[in-house]
């Protein structure tokens, strides 16, 4: 599986936009990274705040427009349903999990490569939901050498077909070239902004039969503030990384895993870095770069009131420094981010602190399933032996040198009746503690036993009380 | 698969012993974890067929060697002899692959020295060159713990490269009787046929690996470990190698029981065969009857078991 990444990354290179490909460079590395969190639609973070601003012309003076808010809030509001579906119907164990994220996608861009990419998609989820189930039957995977060759020579075979039939990407969009845009399906705004004195394609056929005039600096400064504009998304990428990772240091409970409350915390923060990584992206190439894939764009591109005004403003600035002030700007809302992500973080240590002592009801569904499915399950099974623990407290505690036979042993000794349950409990909870593997009936069975429990120390309790 | 594989051979080594399921089961995990096993017992309980009957069951190499004060490290490790004009080297007993050192205890240091390099490296140095022995190599070494005179006592260096030490103890009444109605007739010893081979054990001691150690547990391991260090009664605590034995056979015992991951349960029950002959007791307590034993069960009983915190 690990092999064919770099094919695939290849492969979604060509498919996208060359003004998409940083950004798509960006959106595999945060995959890569964020898939050995948790969480098999964790991949969906960058690939949802792509789409978010698909076919939108994002540039600072169009902020106060008030149709490029909405529809920005519509579809973020819009995406996070369909991203919550797609949670539930993978919590569920559903092979169609990601198809819900992925109609989202193709309602915005209804064409060949969010298609491509959502098959792509599921049939990686579906590989996943598979091996993961047979993992736990206790399968070994190797990857077979003649099957990766076989894999290698059909790519090449494809490869060399396109080259043969003279296929190329998509046209590039850069600086210096003279490019006619797509006609615009919807024109907010009278008086579009002079997007082509930049010299790039901009959004949804916002220079409409317009021929673009090549940028004014010379092409190769030109090129080089685009690279390092790329070079300074990519840091503030890797600074969402270290804020991320260090909230999963602070935040993470020892010795126990994550909880829905965390996850679902982890997941928000996921979809906040996402949007703001690529807002920001898009803030540094507002110039037209990213959004310039919008032809196809099913929703209205809108248009800043000033477009022209700013347009021109931007012809003076050199792009040199354009980026180094986003930069900043950017860092200092990063900051202010931080600053909201951690206040939201202790919220939810004081609520789990609040609630250390009682036996966490854990919520059922909302989750996703395979390795994650084990993690909530064994939760459910570590509860439940906890909750066990703290009836037998008062009674019988656990010596702490004790191990949970041992434990269990004890108590069949000192409370035969609740010996088959203690030990079927104890039976549920060790592979689960120390092997960390549990399903949905076990947990079930856990729980069940404790029950059992609870009602046998209840009945002991009452028949003690009579006279 | 190791679980089936244990019954198999379990079963068919029971056919000569009788009553010795526990010290089987050690000295399988000693075999899988690639371990030596020191067995230390009175005369007549069965220690040399207990080795004879696992080796041949395993199907692997079986040679043994009666130490005595006598014995020379080359009649160990071989000999480089002068034949048709050259030197030729005659393997010693040690190029097998389980090793049966009877009465280790009788030969001399520089003899017991010599099996040193054979079972810390897996190989044998003979006059300056070097020779690997045959994987999988096992070492049973038996000595007599009551009958001390004339003997050698092991050297710590030596002690610490055993993985295990056991004592098979006696059968019991039941049990003996079953011995004696087994062996009315031909020692069942002569007839054992194998029920493994030798690629078959590498398979098993590489499939160890899958087996799942918890970090919690890991670090338990070394707290019972360290604690055998700071016990008042203790004048030499166990060795680091100590700790890696000790995880080693607690892997080993998890996957003999079927198991993909390692309980406390295992590495209790391997802390006293696997720390026990580490651990050299002050002269005062053991006068007073005190021992290694003593210092393992109070660390087993001190040292909290990794589960649920209730805070």
């Amino acid at each position: 599986m690990k092999a064919l990444l770099p094919v695939a990354a290849v492969v979604f290179l060509i498919a996208l936009p060359p003004a998409l490909w940083p950004g798509a460079f960006a959106y595999l590395l945060l995959w890569v990274l964020l898939r050995r969190w948790r969480g098999e639609l964790a991949w969906g973070a960058p690939l949802f705040a792509l789409y978010l601003f698909w076919g939108l012309r994002l540039e600072p003076a169009s902020f106060p427009d008030l149709v490029a808010r909405f529809a920005v809030a519509g579809r973020l509001a819009s995406g996070l349903l369909s991203w919550s579906f797609a949670a539930s119907l993978a919590a569920n164990g559903s092979r169609w999990a990601p198809l819900p994220l992925f109609l989202w996608a193709f309602a915005l861009r209804p064409d060949a490569v969010v298609l491509g990419l959502g098959l792509v998609a599921w049939v990686y989820w579906n590989l996943v939901r598979s091996s993961q189930r047979a993992l736990e039957r206790g399968v070994r995977f190797q990857i077979s050498p003649r099957a990766l060759l076989a894999t290698s020579l059909i790519l090449l075979f494809i490869a060399g077909a396109l080259v043969a039939s003279g296929w190329r990407p998509a046209p590039p969009g850069r600086a210096g070239a003279e490019v006619v845009s797509a006609p615009a399906p919807v024109s907010q705004v009278a008086n579009p902004p002079g997007a082509g004195e930049g010299g790039h394609v901009t959004g949804a056929g916002a220079n409409a039969g317009k021929k673009v005039r090549p940028a004014r600096l010379p092409p190769w400064v030109n090129a080089l503030s685009d690279y390092a504009t790329v070079l300074s998304a990519i840091v503030a990428l890797l600074l969402i990384m270290v804020l991320t990772r260090l909230l999963w240091l602070i935040f993470k409970v020892p010795g126990q895993r994550a909880g829905n409350a965390y996850r679902a915390l982890l997941l928000g923060i996921l979809v906040l870095s996402g949007a703001f990584f690529w807002v920001l992206w898009y803030q540094l190439l507002f110039r037209g770069e990213g959004t310039g894939g919008g032809d196809a764009a099913a929703f209205p591109a809108t248009q800043a009131t000033g477009g022209a005004g700013a347009s021109a403003l931007h012809d003076t600035v050199p792009r040199v420094l354009d980026w180094a002030g986003w930069t900043v700007g950017g860092s200092l809302v990063l900051g202010v981010l931080f600053l909201l992500v951690v206040l939201v973080g202790l919220g939810y240590l004081l609520w789990r602190l609040s609630h250390a002592g009682a036996v966490a009801p854990l919520a059922q569904g909302g989750e996703v399933r395979t390795d994650r499915r084990s993690a909530h399950h064994a939760g459910r099974v570590r509860a439940a032996y906890r909750a066990f623990l703290l009836l037998m407290r008062g009674e019988l505690p656990k010596r702490t040198s004790e191990t949970p036979q041992e434990y269990a042993a004890r108590i069949a000794l000192r409370r035969p009746r609740l010996a088959v349950a203690v030990r079927e409990l104890t039976g549920l909870y060790e592979p689960v503690r120390y092997g960390g593997l549990a399903d949905d009936a076990e947990a079930a069975r856990a729980e069940a036993s404790l029950r059992h429990i609870q009602a046998e120390i209840e009945k002991s309790g009452e028949e003690e009380e009579q006279p | 698969m190791i679980e089936a594989w244990y019954a198999r051979v379990a079963q068919n080594v029971e056919r000569v012993m009788v009553g010795q399921e526990e010290p089987l089961r050690l000295m399988m995990a000693g075999v899988l974890a690639g371990g030596h096993v020191l067995l230390e017992d009175v005369p007549g309980t069965g220690k040399t067929t207990l080795a004879r009957a696992l080796a041949t069951s395993l199907g692997l190499g079986f040679k043994r060697v009666q130490f005595t004060p006598d014995l020379l490290p080359s009649d160990l490790t071989g000999v480089n002899v002068w034949r048709d004009g050259d030197f030729r080297f005659v393997p010693g007993p040690v190029f097998t692959q389980v090793l049966l050192a009877d009465e280790i205890n009788r030969a001399t240091p520089k003899t017991q020295a010599a099996l040193l390099e054979a079972m810390a490296e897996g190989q044998v140095t003979v006059d300056g060159e070097t020779r690997p022995l045959r994987p999988p190599f096992f070492v049973v070494a038996t000595q007599n713990p009551i009958e001390m005179d004339g003997t050698f006592p092991l050297p710590e260096a030596q002690l610490d490269r055993f993985l295990l030490r056991l004592r098979l103890g006696y059968p019991d009444a039941d049990e003996e009787v079953r011995m004696l109605e087994r062996l009315r007739g031909r020692h069942p010893i002569e007839a054992i046929e194998p029920v493994s081979d030798a690629s078959e054990v590498r398979e098993m001691q590489h499939r160890l690996a899958e087996v799942r150690l918890e970090e919690e547990l890991a670090r338990y391991v070394v707290l019972l470990v360290r604690a055998t260090r700071t016990d008042p009664d203790v004048s030499l605590g166990a060795s680091p190698r100590a700790a890696l034995a000790l995880q080693r056979t607690a892997l080993a015992l998890a996957a003999l029981a079927g198991r993909e991951y390692v309980l406390p349960d295992d590495i209790k029950q391997a802390a006293l065969p696997v720390l026990e002959h580490r651990i050299i007791v002050r002269p005062e307590v053991r006068i007073e009857g005190g021992g290694a034993a003593t210092v393992v069960a109070r660390a087993l009983a001190e040292v909290a078991v990794p589960t649920e915190e209730l805070g």
